[in-house]
């Protein structure tokens, strides 16, 4: 496995809330509970920032399959409150790989909760590689 | 720490089954953001070596949290780490249950899917507090 930490980036901080609709539809959809579901933040790795940020380090043609996730939360999340995120997303080359390192915090600074996700890259370039170099 | 009420080294919380199909892969979609399309296009998973779309990675790890609650609604989910080994194409049946690994100031349950062939789909840990006496639930 070989890491390009040189290819990391920064991203953020971006607004994001747990809003009461989003919340509600999460629940029915997960059977979670708590005020905000404990995966409910996955929502804002979805951002569009997020995502064109790791078209332009890979390019267009793969798609992600997820490898592994962590949660872990100083302080539970509190609905309607708005918070930021800032993340950092790098990538291995081989085997490919994009690693998403997030957290978010309080308007004040206070950290609330870490989050990773890794994703595997499967070309569907048809080269035979995971995804483009860079 | 060693409560008369705490959790014991070796409980098992209730397993369930689950199946998700390819409405409750779109329903999913909708919800957290990830409109990955291999999660809802046949023909791009066929592409990418797969018999039918995979359930999306965090709607498996997110039927956990139901199941912790309700095995100790007075414990809080503090952590949770989850790899997925394998993928769960739509329309298979996955079991998720759970063990006691470690008692302390925390409790840490090992966490598993199993699909149809009884192979780990999921392996995953959580780290659970306990809920302080006015927390609410």
């Amino acid at each position: 496995m070989s890491a390009d930490r040189g290819d990391a980036i920064r991203l953020g901080p971006f607004l994001v809330r747990a809003g009461k609709n989003e919340v509600e539809a999460f629940r029915g959809e997960t059977g979670a509970l708590g005020a905000v579901p404990f995966t409910f933040p996955v929502r804002w790795l979805a951002d569009p920032h997020v995502r064109a940020a790791a078209i332009e380090m890979l390019g267009e043609t793969w798609v992600p399959i997820h490898e592994s996730q962590t949660f872990d939360y100083v302080v539970p999340l509190e609905r309607d409150t708005d918070y930021r995120l800032t993340l950092e997303m790098s990538r291995e080359i081989a085997p490919p790989r994009l690693i998403l390192r997030a957290e978010v915090a309080r308007q004040t600074g206070e950290r609330c909760l870490d989050m990773e996700m890794v994703l595997r890259i499967i070309d569907l370039s048809g080269n035979g590689r995971g995804a483009p170099e860079p | 720490m060693s409560h008369e009420n705490s959790p014991r080294l070796g409980e098992k919380i209730a397993s369930r089954r689950l199946c998700f199909g390819l409405a409750d892969l779109a329903a999913y979609a909708a919800v957290s953001g990830d409109d990955n399309p291999i999660h809802l296009d046949e023909a791009l998973a066929e592409r990418a070596g797969l018999e039918a779309p995979p359930v999306h990675g965090m709607l498996l790890m997110a039927a956990f949290e139901p199941a912790i609650a309700a095995w100790r609604a007075d414990w809080i989910l503090q952590k949770l780490s989850a790899k997925f080994l394998r993928p769960v194409l739509a329309g298979e049946q996955v079991e998720f249950s759970g063990r006691v690994v470690e008692v302390g100031t925390y409790v840490l349950l090992r966490l598993l899917a199993h699909n149809e062939k009884r192979e780990i789909v999921v392996i995953a840990e959580a780290t659970l507090t306990q809920r302080s006496a006015d927390a609410a639930p």
